[in-house]
């Protein structure tokens, strides 16, 4: 199977429809008609490009660039994945090139008004769904669902803060799957090893409290 | 019955003066001048549920191969595209968009009933200022030299009756520098996959040909084409006979189609 086309489709839809729903992103994303994006991630086999359609409502294409591609683009942006997720906050951009992180060729600009694109996708989902079911289910459901989000989103910012200092003390950026097998290798050995400090602690307080303990 | 060594042509001309060419459709020899008509047949049969049984007989696939095709054509704003044996034009769809207002999209096909699912569909998308629509037969193309900067044949060329005469046609009409994509099925890679894909195409595809379309013929017809088809090898070497340089080819799900591709320098 094409696995590059499958997901740039996937990408395309996703992200066409997250710009649909968003009544505002359509007039935010002026800026970038007609431009063309290419996107490379680290990670990633495929370099892809981004070709935003002329005319509105905003539509974006999504492909590989297959090896003599030569279309030009108006800005290229190379990132690994760690970074993916800072690109939203536009005003970043200038610290992550400073910092080796992102790296962006061709019009600043087009890069910024993509990254705000992305970071501001602001969609009202209940209203989305009320349009599709009716007010009552798409409200109980919302509510049961943003329960879940919350609890989601407190233990990804405290992840993503956590990667994030890891990031900026430590060089090479882009985590290799090896490092990462490691990583969640330590964290075993970290979680074993606070369990044995936890049955030792539990024997030094059982131990201070018994008599004997107080006359040791 | 069948015959796996694939033809480099796929008309074989009578061995006396007197003799009429034949010419192969799906596993049955006809008369190469009758070849035409009874495609036509079938592409008259099929037209109007032709997207609905692409996608339930590939699975939705078709979309990634079309995809591949666009990637690959490298069309860009402006320039000139033709899509042949266009069909219900999904790629003339995409190539409108990707050309814009200042360029140009043919969709041209021999058979008037899948031109016009194609256009309503397009119109239906609000596609119109920069897309075309001619009847036309792929072996004689009625363009002047040097026009276009990509052609693609998506699933066509098979039906072709002299496929080395479209293909000429084909590098005639294209610009110095232009480059032709042509994507069509081929001979799978792995031999288990292909006697799995064997049986998918002989048992299944005329049993779903039968139940959505109620015409289990054609897509018996669909199946044998394929067969008959020139293999990745044998199709390079013929776009390289009529001039094409630079000939490449990918496959894609295991070979059950491949994208080739030529330029015209
Ligand atoms: C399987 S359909 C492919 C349609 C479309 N390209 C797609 O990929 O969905 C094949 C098309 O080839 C057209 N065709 C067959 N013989 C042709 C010829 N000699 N010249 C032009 N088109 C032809 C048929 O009419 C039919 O629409």
């Amino acid at each position: 199977m094409p696995a590059a086309q499958l997901a740039c489709a996937a990408i395309e839809a996703v992200l066409n429809a997250l710009i649909s729903f968003d009544r505002s992103a359509t007039s935010r994303g002026k800026a970038l008609q007609s431009k063309r994006v290419g996107v490379t991630l680290a990670e990633s086999p495929w370099p892809l490009a981004f070709q935003f359609d002329a005319d509105a409502p905003l539509t974006v294409r999504v492909h590989e660039r297959v090896d003599d591609d030569s279309t030009p683009v108006d800005c290229e942006i190379s990132l690994s994945i760690s970074t993916l997720s800072e690109l939203s906050d536009a005003s970043q951009i200038t610290g992550l090139i400073k910092q080796g992180r992102l790296n962006v060729d061709g019009d600043i600009q087009v890069a910024q008004a993509f990254s705000q694109l992305l970071g501001e996708l602001d969609i009202d989902w209940e209203e989305q769904l009320a349009s599709r079911t009716n007010d009552v289910f798409a409200h109980q459901l919302f509510s049961s669902v943003k329960s879940a989000a919350n609890g989601f989103s407190r233990v990804a910012t405290s992840l993503h803060n956590t990667v994030r200092n890891a990031v900026l003390e430590e060089k090479p950026i882009a985590a290799h799957p090896i490092a990462i097998a490691h990583f969640s290798d330590q964290v075993d050995a970290l979680r074993q090893d606070t369990d044995r400090l936890m049955v030792r602690l539990e024997q030094l307080e059982n131990s201070a409290n018994s008599p004997q303990g107080k006359n040791a | 019955m069948r015959d796996d060594n694939s033809p480099a042509s796929d008309v074989s001309p009578g061995a006396n003066q007197g003799q009429q060419e034949t010419t192969h459709f799906g596993f049955k020899q006809v008369d190469a001048s009758q070849k035409a008509s009874l495609v036509a047949g079938v592409f008259d049969s099929v037209a109007a549920k032709y997207d609905v049984m692409n996608d339930m007989m590939s699975m939705g696939i078709h979309r990634l191969w079309k995809r591949y095709t666009l990637d690959c054509s490298g069309v860009r704003a402006g320039q000139h595209v033709l899509d042949l044996a266009g069909g219900t034009g999904d790629l003339a769809a995409k190539f409108s968009k990707m050309v814009g207002a200042t360029g140009k999209v043919v969709l041209a096909d021999i058979n008037d009933s899948m031109l016009k699912v194609g256009r309503d569909k397009l119109r239906d998308k609000g596609l119109v200022s920069n897309l075309e629509y001619v009847q036309a037969n792929a072996e004689a193309l009625p363009f002047p030299d040097n026009s276009f900067d990509c052609i693609t044949i998506a699933f066509g060329l098979r039906n072709v009756t002299d496929k080395d005469k479209a293909l000429a046609s084909m590098f005639r009409v294209l610009k110095p520098g232009g480059r032709l994509l042509v994507l069509e099925f081929s001979k799978p890679t792995n031999d288990t996959f292909s006697k799995v894909y064997d049986w998918y195409s002989f048992h299944i595809l005329p049993k779903m040909g039968q139940a959505i379309a109620n015409d289990s013929e054609s897509y018996q017809y669909l199946a044998e084409s394929i067969r008959m088809h020139p293999d990745q090898e044998t199709l390079k070497s013929m776009m390289e006979n009529v001039g094409f340089d630079q000939v490449t080819y990918h496959n894609m799900t295991g070979g059950i189609v491949a994208l080739h591709r030529g330029f015209k320098f």
